[in-house]
């Protein structure tokens, strides 16, 4: 049996340093908007500079500080403000006493930094593949890796994370604890929506979904 | 409905505050309003960006400090409210004890005695005496304990300023003409370690974590080995009882002629105790916590032997002249 997860969203929760890191932005510029509904924006399927557009800032404030957002929110600094979803360490530590192969498929511009952050969160020896795909065109990048390590599923919580399975064939099993909300997973096709890792976890042994797999 | 807590963050320039903001964004994000005030301008305070509102303040050594300190609390509403310099935990604590402060709002700070203790080092030590803490000797610089060198401190003080080694040959000449206002210690030796503690009275739950300074810049660690140690941990423990601290401190040790003896102690965690975070030991988020009634326990994990942590400086865009 093996198992590919998704990083942000997935298995650590980035809501804060992703809040954090535009208000760092927004007040460098004076600016300032309702993060809460920034987030929930995002949740129902806007992109950072949509949510911020639709909260008041013109398309060069947006532009502005969506640039500079992005060349901070992958760095050392405020990944430190990534903490591990609760129930998160239990669910990986169960699957993988069971036996599973556990491979991580994230998508970070700034590659460098995802082993020392999984070091740092005490993920790293979960894993037995880590792969970083680039930003751009994730889903085939995701769909390659996931045909290539042969996964019998992919745990995700993003539109992308489950196009990658459509495009692959793996199964998705989508997380709403994350950047997308239930409905908006829905909206995008995706049948098997969990609240959380934990969750999904327990149906994914419920289906009998690793008989079914090995057979693959 | 659970309470939006609204947080007042002193001396917000320092690297403690900043730790302290960063924790309690990374841990409560956006769930919370927090004020930064800092004697800056907003410009020159990175707690800032994470805060939602700021306040430039006077000094907390100014007359004026107190009624400002006062306004603010009612103003924001604030609930919780973490003072960080010596000077103004002291004031904080007077202002709670007299009444001044209101009741529903939480000063993270120990009580007055306590605060006034730690920011005069003499009383420090004097009270490390008589609870027999292991400490160095200490005395007064106009009334010094005979010895050929000496360490001395200014009485209050913080952040390692002014701390150096003389010769009882110069000390006069140094601590003058106001020698009254200076400790002489005995030298100690190194390792020199600062110990993280958190500490709940009432279930008696410590978690202790200790900090070699391996490097150490404007008094601050950047490079750190950090261990644990049953003989700081009871130390720490005799700490919190005695200075009445509940939550997260730091202290200072190093080595005297018979073990460790405790050289300095900060009622409130340091800039440094966040290096403990990346080993899943967050002591800023559990004093929240511990002061909120919610679960602190789940920001301590066990620490797997001894750990290296470094720290390298990050740049921060604070605006523009407008």
């Amino acid at each position: 049996m093996k198992l590919a997860f998704d990083l942000d969203g997935t298995l650590i929760n980035c809501e804060p340093r992703q809040s954090s890191v535009l208000r760092a932005t927004m007040a460098g510029y004076g600016l300032k908007v309702d993060l809460k509904r920034v987030w929930e924006l995002k949740r129902d399927g806007a992109s950072t500079k949509d949510a911020i557009k639709q909260l008041g800032l013109d398309q060069e404030q947006a532009r502005r500080v969506v640039e500079a957002w992005s060349m901070m929110v992958e760095t050392p600094f405020w990944l430190g403000m990534d903490t591990v979803i609760s129930g998160v360490r239990e669910s990986l530590h169960k699957i993988r006493n069971a036996g599973a192969v556990l491979c991580l498929i994230t998508a970070r511009k700034r590659k460098e930094w995802v082993r020392p952050q999984l070091v740092n969160l005490g993920l790293i020896g979960y894993f037995d593949h880590i792969v970083v795909v680039p930003q751009d065109d994730v889903a085939k990048s995701k769909a390659k890796v996931l045909g290539e390590l042969t996964a019998d599923a992919y745990f995700g919580d993003t539109e992308s994370d489950f196009s990658a399975c459509q495009i692959s064939g793996v199964p998705f099993y989508g997380l709403c604890s994350g950047q997308r909300c239930r409905e908006f997973l829905a909206q995008s096709g995706a049948s098997l929506i969990f609240s959380d890792l934990s969750e999904a976890i327990q149906d994914y042994n419920l289906l009998g979904l690793e008989n079914r797999s090995s057979s693959r | 409905m659970i309470r939006r807590h609204v947080v007042l963050i002193g001396s917000a320039g320092t690297g403690t505050a900043f730790g302290a903001v960063c924790a309690l964004r990374r841990t409560w994000s956006q769930d919370l309003d927090l004020i930064a005030m800092d004697v800056n301008q907003r410009r020159l305070v990175t707690s800032a960006l994470l805060a939602d509102h700021f306040e430039q303040v006077p000094f907390s050594i100014s007359s004026d400090f107190p009624h400002r300190l006062l306004e603010l609390l009612t103003f924001y509403n604030v609930d919780t409210y973490l003072p960080l310099l010596p000077e103004e935990i002291a004031i904080a604590s007077r202002l709670r004890e007299e009444g001044l402060i209101s009741a529903n709002t939480t000063v993270v700070a120990p009580p007055m005695n306590s605060s006034i203790a730690c920011e005069d080092k003499f009383a420090l030590f004097q009270l490390l005496g008589k609870s027999g803490i292991p400490h160095p000797r200490t005395a007064l610089a106009n009334a010094p304990f005979i010895a050929e060198e000496y360490f001395i401190k200014p009485r209050i003080g913080s952040g390692s300023h002014g701390v150096k080694l003389v010769s009882a040959h110069n000390l006069e000449e140094i601590v003058a003409p106001n020698s009254n206002a200076w400790i002489v210690q005995d030298q100690c030796m190194h390792p020199e370690v600062t110990v993280d503690v958190f500490y709940d009275p009432i279930t008696d739950f410590s978690r202790v974590i200790c900090r070699e300074r391996l490097e150490v810049k404007a008094g601050v660690s950047v490079k750190a080995r950090l261990f644990e140690d049953m003989g700081l941990q009871s130390i720490a423990i005799s700490l919190a009882r005695t200075l009445s601290i509940s939550g997260s401190f730091c202290f200072q040790v190093m080595q005297g002629s018979s073990g460790w003896v405790v050289t300095d102690v900060n009622p409130r965690p340091g800039a440094a105790t966040s290096m403990c975070s990346l080993t899943g030991n967050d002591f800023f988020s559990a004093t929240f916590a511990y002061h909120w009634r919610e679960d602190f326990k789940r920001f301590f994990q066990p620490l797997d032997g001894h750990q290296f942590i470094t720290r390298q400086y990050t740049d921060f865009f604070m605006g523009r002249n407008e």
